[in-house]
């Protein structure tokens, strides 16, 4: 599952105590609802507050809040609910519960439709027994159901959330943690039963200094410069790719030609904006980024639009490049720091760019179509490392930016779905690329394959290492000293 | 058992301990072996199994890696790792794919290590240290299904397993125990056997000889039969047996030969009774005048007769010491003629007790007292063979006498031995002189002569004539030069008119014989007379004076202290001479050599010149100076008067015999050694050191180390005038 990537201001933050964990976010809007769509920072303090069926550890799905799973046949499957399970409020959960927050997500998410077009039936046996149903086997079933976005609430919660949406600031889940105080600066959350507390911090720079370490216990973000402080830190270089991307709309003037679009994106130079993200950079070959199901490292996304280009009948005018352009952004996803390297790609071209901020990441596709803006940066991040986390965006939902309604694309990107088979996938992905590709509104920009992490190293921190930091429960942390 | 036996471990101890240290060696051996090859059976497996692992691991990854699959990838890889070790792929652009990047140390070793895919080949499977531990990493190369040409490798699969230090292989571990069981068995059986056939058969030998040697059963020379016993062993029992023969056959003997000694000490002891009173009775009959001859010379006989039983037992005595002193016997050294002479005659008289042959022996009283450089046995034998030719050749009388000539300037002691037998014809006479064998029983003088000649003339120094008329008799002359006097030998015995002459002495005899001696001399001497030691102790308590001289007997009945023990005692060695008849004990000489004592043969005390001391009447001079040159005594003289020295001097040895007796004994004397007279100043110095003169200093140009080892100088100093 795909999650977009935040960027908050930082603000200045005291000593923090030696009891609490003191860990960084991404200056971002940290959404708690899994209705939206939340971004890397907000799955984060969701994974420590909310609970879920099941759960992807890395490389095994472990048990969370069911009890057992059981296969009755590859179209049948038994859930039942521990019976250890509560919510913060105490009540333990029931079928029910887990059955409105499915339906929760089914109703509020126009992406990620996946599993639902799976399930044919779900039918509840008693309190703590669920039954699903499928048209068709499907494999990935319990790997998008360990996705953070399943989370449990207690159904009367939902109920009242419908009605008032500042309830998701302390979402009454069934987690480890509750929150505790929620602001724009920091999140305060308590442990119900065990484990420390947690204080996160939103870094509006989305970077710190290395002089900055010794505020914090596990730092998500760059660090600057070097300081014996970060001797006190373990590093892991953590596989976790992010992709970049530049989408066009084709409700915009500029684009209502498709070969305009296909000469635009190939004549974007992103030299210098990978020069500006480091040697941890490389360029996107593929619209999937490298290590997602379904990305060929022997094609080049990017020369089938030039091809395309070719038949470009108008080339970029001059005068037109005076006229006006909007650039909208995502700020969940571009550093304040690399911004005007973003900036730089399109100023060759129209030097006249007109800045678009965009922080409703909930329905930003539909938002920026509707913004009538020229152009969008965006980055997407995956979580169960398949393709179709980015093929999402490309469906006929909030989240598709590009304004174009292709049918065909939305069936073949549904279908590929149900195909069991990961080879057989992965070739229908490579197919629903190319479709995209012909289209010419989209062009991947750069990848970065991995991410690093700071965890002080008088911290035990069990099985960190297996999963991205996003989806790591901080409850199972320690301080030894 | 003694201690020091107890710190001795016992054999079998010994053998216990071999036996448990080879079979700990052995043991740690085949386990250090065991260990060695285990690890690297181990390492030999763990890299098989790897490798086949990464063949597994590989036909799995490759198609999930090839459509970019990386839950499936990260699945894969978590499966295949563990605690012990972890998998890795690294694909084309060098992404690290690991199911927990937790591994940080090995993340950044790959990222290090692995620029390319070709450093996978360089790789291949090694041992490496990361982060202060020790991998053993392999490394293969993934490719596409598809195509094993070379040219599709998308990656490479790394693993890295935690180095064991130490891992067991049942194989191994069954090899060691197999090894192990193998050796102890061979060990047991060797110390089995070795127990049984050696030890055992040892400590029964042991037992048997201890027994043996614990109850003293000499006379058993059989050991019981010993099980078992190898052929060394027998051997051993064998060896024992005949070394317990030898002993009881060495025991026999000795026991024949203590009880002979007993009967030799007991006859010597009664011989040395016997002499004392014979000395007695001998110097008696010289001064019997109120009998008639006849009755003189049955008396002389009989005394004769007594002493001759007396010597033969004491050369028994003699020969039994000297064959104990077989080494020393044959050596050349001063020997008492007079002593030598009486035992022989006394011998031969015993031996041809049948015959009617008399055998004269006439000592002058001037060569009682002297010695003579010879091997005393060799002499003893050549005087036996000459008084034997005398016997042979049917004399009726042998005269043996013993004199003392100066020839000019040389002492010689001459033999004689005169008989009135067949005598030697000329010719046959010129035979024996050439060496030439003659002898004949019949006709007497054969074998013994040439003998004599060489011994005599060759050895000692001496020479021999001989002059014989047939139907007359043979005159043998022996002449030998004399030796100087030991040091242990009081040659005489200067005594002062004023000393107490203080005897001690059990035997009666000898007390008379004393005085007898002196009182012929000096009639007013004063004598005390002591018979214990207990009575010279109580008396010199109370009468110590520097004005007596002792005549102390060696042996006392019933006594232990003997006198040289008496003397030291009392510290008046320095006044003391010693009276006995064990003069032939070198050890008692040696003691009194260190001593500075004098010994007086109890047979000598009868001929001892006895001197009066001219002291209180004799000339008071400061020095006395002798040189021939008499510039230089006339120098001496005149620097003496400068300094108030009263000087005597002497040009020639001759000058200083007429006045020697008017000096002083501590009186200084400086002689010349080169003299230019009858002997060289060193000589007349002996001479006077035997007189009692002391203080004798060589006033020589020579070298001091010209005149080493003559005791009686007491310096050798220049001409110069010492005052």
């Amino acid at each position: 599952m795909v999650f977009l990537i935040a960027n908050f201001p930082a603000k200045t933050i005291g000593e923090p105590t030696k009891e609490e964990l003191r860990v960084t976010l991404q200056s971002s809007v940290i959404l708690l609802d899994p209705g939206g769509v939340q971004d890397s920072q907000s799955q984060f303090v969701s994974r420590q507050v909310n609970c879920q069926l099941v759960r992807n550890q890395g490389s095994t799905f472990v048990l969370d809040a069911a009890e057992s799973i059981k296969y009755n046949t590859p179209l049948e499957i038994v859930l039942k609910i521990s019976k250890q399970a509560k919510f913060h409020d105490g009540t333990l959960i029931k079928a029910e519960d887990v059955l409105a927050s499915l339906n929760y997500i089914k109703e509020s998410r126009n992406i990620f439709k996946n599993f639902f077009i799976w399930i044919k039936k779900i039918e509840i046996l008693d309190d703590s027994t669920i039954v699903f149903y499928f048209e068709k086997p499907a494999p990935q079933f319990l790997k998008v159901l360990s996705a953070k976005n399943f989370a449990i609430f207690k159904n009367s919660f939902l109920e009242k959330v419908k009605k008032d949406k500042s309830l998701w600031k302390t979402p009454l889940g069934c987690g480890g943690y509750k929150v505790a105080e929620f602001n724009n600066e920091e999140i305060k959350l308590i442990p119900v039963s065990h484990g420390l507390p947690i204080n996160f911090y939103l870094v509006k720079a989305n970077q710190i200094n290395a002089s900055e370490a010794t505020k914090y216990d596990i730092i998500t973000l760059n660090v600057v410069g070097s300081s014996d402080e970060l001797n006190n830190f373990d590093q892991l270089e953590m596989f976790d790719p992010i992709q970049y991307f530049v989408g066009l709309n084709t409700k915009s003037k500029l684009w209502k030609n498709k070969y305009d679009r296909c000469k635009f994106l190939s004549d974007l130079d992103t030299k210098s904006l990978l020069a500006s993200y480091g040697k941890n950079a490389i360029e996107a070959n593929d619209l999937l980024p490298k290590g997602t199901l379904g990305y060929n490292s022997n094609i080049n996304f990017n020369n089938q639009i030039a091809r395309l280009a070719l038949k470009a009948i108008n080339p970029i005018r001059t005068s037109k490049q005076l006229e006006p352009f909007c650039l909208a952004y995502l700020t969940v996803s571009i550093q304040e720091a690399n911004r005007n390297e973003f900036i730089n790609i399109f100023k060759m071209h129209y030097p006249n760019i007109i800045i678009k901020p965009m922080e409703n990441v909930k329905k930003f596709g539909k938002s920026f179509v509707e913004s009538n803006c020229d152009a969008l940066v965006f980055a997407l991040r995956t979580t169960y490392f398949d393709g179709y986390e980015f093929l999402t965006v490309f469906e006929n939902n909030d989240g598709n930016f590009s304004g174009l309604e292709n049918k065909n694309l939305n069936e073949h990107i549904l279908k590929s779905q149900l195909i069991s088979n990961p080879n057989e996938r992965a070739k229908e992905y490579q197919k629903i690329t190319d479709e995209i590709g012909e289209l010419c509104i989209v062009r991947p920009l750069l990848t970065l394959p991995t991410r690093r992490i700071y965890i002080r190293k008088n911290l035990k921190a069990p099985g960190i290492g297996l999963i991205s930091i996003h989806q790591y429960y901080l409850g199972n942390i320690s301080r030894s000293s | 058992m003694t201690a020091a036996k107890i710190n001795k471990l016992r054999i079998h101890f010994l053998i216990e301990r071999f036996f448990i240290i080879a079979g700990l060696s052995i043991l740690l051996a085949t386990l250090s072996v065991g260990l060695y090859f285990n690890k690297y059976d181990e390492q030999e497996m763990q890299k098989n199994n790897l490798q086949k692992i990464h063949s597994v691991l590989s036909q799995l990854i490759v198609p999930s890696l090839m459509i970019s699959d990386l839950s499936e990838v990260r699945r894969l890889l978590y499966m295949a790792s563990g605690d012990e070790e972890t998998f890795l792929v690294v694909d084309n652009e060098g992404t690290i794919i690991m199911s927990d990047y937790e591994k940080s140390p090995i993340s950044r070793f790959v990222l290090d290590s692995y620029k390319s895919i070709n450093n996978c080949k360089n790789l291949g499977v090694t041992y490496k240290y990361i982060d202060g531990k020790k991998y053993l990493i392999n490394c293969s190369i993934l490719y596409k299904n598809d195509d094993f040409s070379g040219k599709n490798k998308i990656g490479v699969l790394l693993s890295f397993t935690n180095y064991k230090w130490f891992s067991f292989s049942p194989s191994i571990f069954y090899f060691v125990a197999i090894l192990i069981g193998l050796f102890l068995v061979l060990i047991f059986l060797f110390r089995r056997m070795l127990y049984r056939q050696l030890l055992k058969p040892l400590v029964t030998l042991k037992d048997r000889l201890l027994t043996i040697s614990t109850t003293h059963e000499l006379l058993c020379t059989q050991i019981d039969e010993i099980p078992n016993a190898s052929c060394e062993l027998l051997e051993i029992k064998e060896a024992f047996e005949r070394l317990l023969l030898s002993l009881q056959e060495e025991y026999s003997r000795r026991m024949k030969t203590e009880k002979m000694k007993a009967l030799v000490d007991l006859a010597a002891g009664v011989a040395h009774d016997i002499r004392s009173p014979l000395i007695a009775l001998d110097v008696i009959i010289k001064d019997i005048k109120n009998i008639s001859e006849d009755q003189r010379i049955v008396i002389r006989n009989s005394a004769n007769r007594i002493n001759d039983i007396a010597n033969n037992l004491l050369t028994q005595y003699r020969q039994r010491k000297n064959a104990e002193l077989e080494n020393t016997a044959s050596h050349i050294k001063p020997e008492l003629l007079s002593d030598l002479l009486m035992s022989l005659i006394s011998e031969k008289r015993a031996q041809h007790r049948n015959d009617a042959v008399k055998i004269i022996l006439n000592i002058e009283e001037i060569a009682y007292g002297k010695f003579s450089n010879i091997a005393a046995s060799a002499f003893n034998r050549v005087l036996s063979n000459l008084i034997d030719n005398a016997f042979e050749a049917f004399a009726d009388e042998i005269k043996i006498s013993l004199s003392f000539l100066n020839l000019t300037g040389k002492n010689r002691l001459n033999i004689q031995i005169l008989d009135n037998g067949s005598g030697i014809a000329p010719e046959d006479l010129q035979k024996i002189i050439n060496g030439e064998s003659i002898s004949t029983k019949a006709k007497g003088h054969g074998l013994g002569l040439p003998h004599a000649f060489k011994a005599i003339e060759e050895e000692w120094g001496g020479n021999i004539h001989i002059r014989s008329s047939v139907n007359v008799g043979t005159t043998i002359e022996l002449m030998l030069p004399e030796a100087t006097t030991p040091r242990w030998f009081l040659s005489k015995l200067i005594v002062n008119p004023k000393e107490s002459i203080v005897i001690l002495d059990d035997d009666e005899s000898i007390h008379q014989v004393w005085k007898k001696r002196f009182t012929q001399i000096y009639a007013d001497f004063n004598f005390v007379n002591h018979y214990h030691p207990q009575d010279l102790l109580c008396w010199d308590r109370n009468n110590q004076s520097i004005t007596n001289i002792f005549l102390i007997d060696y042996e006392f009945v019933g006594c232990q202290t003997n006198g040289l023990d008496l003397i030291e005692d009392l510290n008046i060695s320095d006044r003391s001479y010693l009276v006995t008849s064990r003069q032939e004990d070198s050890n008692l000489r040696d003691r009194c050599e260190k001593m500075g004592l004098k010994i007086i043969p109890k047979t000598f005390a009868g001929y001892i010149p006895i001197i009066l001391s001219k002291q209180g009447m004799t000339k008071t001079v400061d020095f006395i100076f002798i040189d021939d040159d008499i510039a230089i005594t006339h120098a001496w003289v005149l620097h003496g008067i400068t300094k108030g020295k009263n000087i005597a001097s002497y040009n020639s040895i001759r000058a200083f015999k007429v006045d020697l007796n008017k000096y002083d004994l501590n009186t200084p004397i400086y002689i010349d050694s080169d003299l230019n007279d009858v002997m060289k100043g060193q000589d007349f110095a002996k001479e006077l050191y035997d007189e009692g003169f002391k203080n004798i200093y060589l006033s020589t140009g020579y070298l001091s180390t010209d005149f080493k080892n003559m005791y009686w100088i007491k310096q050798v100093v220049g001409k110069e005038p010492p005052f």
